[in-house]
Parts: structure tokens; sequence; C-alpha cells
């Protein structure tokens, strides 16, 4: 009864590492087996996964057409987090939010900032690698705070501690802040809590775990710029 | 007590009667996949086949079939449960039989047989009472596994319902095991569908669990490590995902270690400390024949015998 989850798992994983297409094939395994058992909790999570996959390699109506009946088959349960989540993300937010990613940084490609709707039903901002990531860039990554769709902010990837940890909350609430006030179309405290936000990151950025402060810095300051329109 | 008496016919009744009373106890106590379970159950066998104790064959079966479960020999786990089914179809003893029906559900929803593993479920339901063999209580038991096969089949509400009644009952009966038992499959639901009381059921399961019981004491502990993903302490995860990962690995357990296995591989990318933990013996490290069944397991052999005879 693993089986599913597992090769769901593993292409969540591999994703993450920057390989698209096993991941692909993954969700495709993990979605066939759990028809194969009629798991369609299992079935409508690899879909989930699967979808933003597609939506990012231009294939929409794909990605809406597979998420749809997975959702669609479920009649109880629907105020559960994994179903309220999905039921979101599958009609407006997951999708919308990737369509809002920017590449940033025309020297690697791997980085890109966007806007992430999480289960929480809140938009966090935030840069995130994709694709293959080199030691320098997994760094700026990791101390920007990855934005993981369903997971929110992780921080404590950084090994320095928790004073670290409790800084990098600090700046994920103010680009959480800044992002929400983008929602809600107030300019000002957008401009606000973007700027409070690219100061965090650049302090971070010469903290003793990272030598990325240009990078940090030039991505936030785009960030601010580009993401929130201040 | 043994050594002083001569070899005999008693002398060996006797030691089946201890044998059969042992397994239970070592069972919660190493855990159902421990090699000591599996040398109990061999031994017992034995003396039960020398002295023609047909009686004591379903108690045996029965941790028989946990033993295999636990080791996720799944297909030599339904083959005993059948055998639970006939066995005691032919002695015309009901409560046993439903407790074969129950094995063999429950074994089906491993192997992804998930409709066929509801019904058999549904049918073992109205059974109460304790039966020799088995360390927990069959009805909040029965309840919590058709719990999870009906999260699979996307039941959710259906399974959250039987899930309380389980919690409930548990409670009630305040069987340290049974408790753990339905707080593990609570803690795994949590986790499935995305409820935050997961954190609670795990802090719960562990101290129901403490040192006595360190099967569920490794699961509570692995499934807090996971629980800690939500709040962002990765640090910790891997920390507690790699202790109770270990405590399973020390009494055999490979069930249900994916659902660690998931969060600890999540934590890996982000906690380096995640990566020192090592697959547990018979997962994926251990030879294992076409039916993904360990080689090494002591009684495996008895049971392909007793499969044959049977067929």
């Amino acid at each position: 009864m693993n089986e599913a989850q597992l090769r769901q798992l593993h292409g969540d994983l591999i994703s993450r590492i920057g390989d698209p297409n096993g991941a692909e094939q993954m969700y495709h395994q993990a979605m066939a087996i759990a028809r194969s058992q009629s798991a369609k909790l299992f079935e409508l999570r690899a879909a989930t996964s699967l979808a933003p996959l597609w939506w990012e390699q231009g294939k929409k109506s794909a990605a809406r057409d597979l998420l749809k009946p997975a959702y669609g088959w479920f009649t109880e349960g629907l105020d559960t987090p994994i179903l309220r989540s999905q039921g979101k993300q599958t009609v407006r937010g997951r999708l919308a939010s990737l369509a809002t990613c920017i590449r940033l940084d025309p020297l690697n490609p791997h980085l890109r900032v966007g806007l992430s709707h999480t289960d929480s039903g809140r938009y966090l901002c935030g840069e995130y690698a994709v694709g293959y990531r080199s030691p320098g860039v997994q760094s700026v990554s990791r101390l920007s705070g990855i934005v993981s769709l369903a997971r929110g902010f992780s921080w404590a990837t950084w090994r320095d501690g928790k004073s670290q940890l409790r800084r990098g909350a600090t700046v994920a609430r103010n680009s959480e802040l800044g992002s929400a006030a983008a929602r809600l179309g107030h300019t000002r405290k957008i401009r606000a809590f973007a700027h409070q936000s690219a100061e965090g990151w650049l302090e971070r950025m010469t903290g003793p775990a990272g030598r990325q402060s240009t990078k940090g810095y030039l991505i936030s300051a785009v960030l601010a710029k580009v993401a929130f329109g201040a | 007590m043994l050594r002083d008496l001569p070899d005999g016919r008693e002398r060996r009744q006797l030691e089946l009667d201890l044998q059969i009373a042992l397994r239970p106890a070592l069972a919660a106590i190493e855990g159902s996949a421990a090699a000591e379970v599996g040398e109990t159950i061999a031994r017992a066998r034995t003396l039960a086949e020398q002295v023609d104790r047909s009686d004591c064959l379903v108690p045996l079966m029965l941790g028989q079939w946990a033993f295999h479960l636990v080791r996720s020999e799944h297909s030599l786990a339904l083959s005993i449960a059948k055998q639970i089914e006939q066995t005691s179809a032919a002695r015309n003893d009901v409560a046993a039989k439903l407790q074969g029906r129950r094995a063999a559900g429950w074994t089906r929803c491993y192997l992804g047989q998930l409709i066929a593993a509801r019904k058999l479920l549904d049918q073992s339901g109205r059974h109460r009472t304790f039966t020799a063999g088995l360390a927990e209580a069959p009805y909040p038991a029965m309840l919590c596994y058709l719990a999870v096969t009906l999260v699979h089949l996307g039941y959710i509400d259906q399974a959250r319902s039987q899930l309380t009644k389980a919690l409930a009952e548990s409670r009630r009966m305040q069987h340290a095991y049974t408790q753990a038992l339905v707080l593990l499959w609570a803690n795994w639901t949590a986790m499935i569908i995305g409820f935050a009381e997961r954190e609670q059921h795990a802090e719960e399961l562990r101290a129901v669990s403490t040192d006595d019981l360190p099967t569920f004491l490794g699961y509570g502990t692995a499934f807090l490590g996971s629980s800690l993903t939500a709040v962002g302490e990765a640090e910790e995860e891997a920390l507690l995902l790699t202790q109770g990962l270990t405590m399973l690995r020390a009494t055999g357990t490979v069930l249900n270690t994916p659902s660690a296995y998931g969060p600890c591989g999540d934590a890996c990318l982000t906690w380096p400390a995640c990566r020192s933990a090592q697959l547990p013996p018979g997962s994926a490290t251990e030879n294992r024949n076409h039916r993904g069944e360990s080689e090494r397991s002591p009684i495996a052999s008895a049971a392909r015998r007793s499969d044959k005879s049977h067929r």
C-alpha cells in the first residue's frame, strides 16, 4: 500500500534536486499504482505533484485536466487539510501562483523567484532553485528559504543554529506580509515589507554560512522591484 | 525449571505451553518481528507437531502471521492468514476464524488489494474478544485497519469515524499495547490527510510506549520527527527520524518504515545528519525472493512448507 506514496515521494525528491523528467516518470508510476489499487487519495497526491511540473512546461490545459477529475472524485473529507488545499490549489491557487514565477538571474537559469500559494491559504514569496543546483546556488536557495508549495518555508536547513532560524523566520514573515499586501493591493505596505525582507536577506547573505552577498542582494532587490512592483 | 525435567512428552507439553505464553510477551517487549519471536514460534510449532497438539496451531499461526507482516513478508503473511481461517473453520472456532479474516484483510491492504481488504475487515468487525496469539485487542485493531483502508480508498470521513471509535475503545480498555497500536494508525492517518493533531498523537504514542514497547516507541519517535517538518524544524526532525528508525531497526521491524523514510528523504536534502540513517535489515539490503520475502527469516521455510501442505 506504500508503493504509490513512495513513488510520489521519490518524484518529489528528485524534482527538488533538479530532474523533472525523472520526477514525471515517478508521478506517472505512482498514479498507475494508485489507480490499480483504487487508492484515490494517493492518485490525487501524485496528480497534484505532477500538475505543477506540467504547468511549468507550458502544458497548462493538461495540468488542469489531470487535477480536475482526481479532485472531483471526492465526496467526503473536503474539510480536511489535504483536500482543502488541493481544492484551492487545483483550481486557482497553486497553478496561478506558479504562473507568477519569474526567472531572475540570467547567469543562473536554475534560480527563480515567485509567489507561492501554501496550504494555509496564504501566499509566500521567495526564491527557489529549479533544475541542477550548484553548491553556491544551493546555498543561496537555502539561505533565502525555499518556498515549498505544501510545506511553507524551510529555514531550518541553516546549520548555524536557532538564532539564525529565528532571524530567518522574521524575514519570512516580512516577505509573507509583503505578499499578503500584494494580494490586497496595498502598495505602501508592499514596499515596506519587501524592503525589510530584502534587508533581512542581505543580512543573512553576509553571515558565516553564505558568501553570496552580491547575488543575495541582487535577488532581493529584483524581487522587491519586480515581484512586488515596489 | 525445564532443565530439571527429563526429556519426554510431559516436558515437551510444558515447554510448548511456556513458549506459547512467551511469544506475545516477547513480541510486545522485543517487537513482533524480533528474531527471538521467530525462534520462539518455530520451536513451539516443532513441539506442537511432536506432541500432536493441534489446538495450539491457531495462536501460533497468528503469531507467525504478525511476525511475517511486521517484517513486510506480505505473501507469507497472507498464506498464513488463509491457513488460520481454514484451520479455524475445520475446528468450528468462530472467533479464530474471524481473526483469520481480519489478518487476511489487513495483509491485503498492505498488498494494495484495498477493496478485498475492506470487505474482509468489514466481515470481521463484530469480533471483540481477545484470542491467544496476539498482543492487541482485536476490535480496536480492526477499526484501525479499516480506517487505513478507507483513507486509501478516499473515504476520509468514514476513516476518521472508525479511528475515533478505535481511540475511544482503546482508551476505555487502558490496554497499553492496543492503545499504542491505535495511536500509531491515528498518527499515520493524520499525517496522510494533513491533520495538525499528528504531533499530539506522536507524543501520546511515545508516552504510552515508553521503553516497554520499543517498536511503538520507534514509530512514535519517527512520527514525531516527521511532524516537525510542518513547523520547519528540519534539524530536530532529522535527528528524531534517525533515532526512531534506529529503534525500529533494532526490533527487526520493516513494516511502515516507508512512512518514516519519506520525510527522512526530504530532510536529507536539507539536513545532512539524516544521511547517516541506513536502511533497516530486510528492507533493501537483505536478500529477498521473488515475492519480496526475506530469505533469512527463521520461520520462513517452515511457513512455506506449511503453505504447500495446505494447497
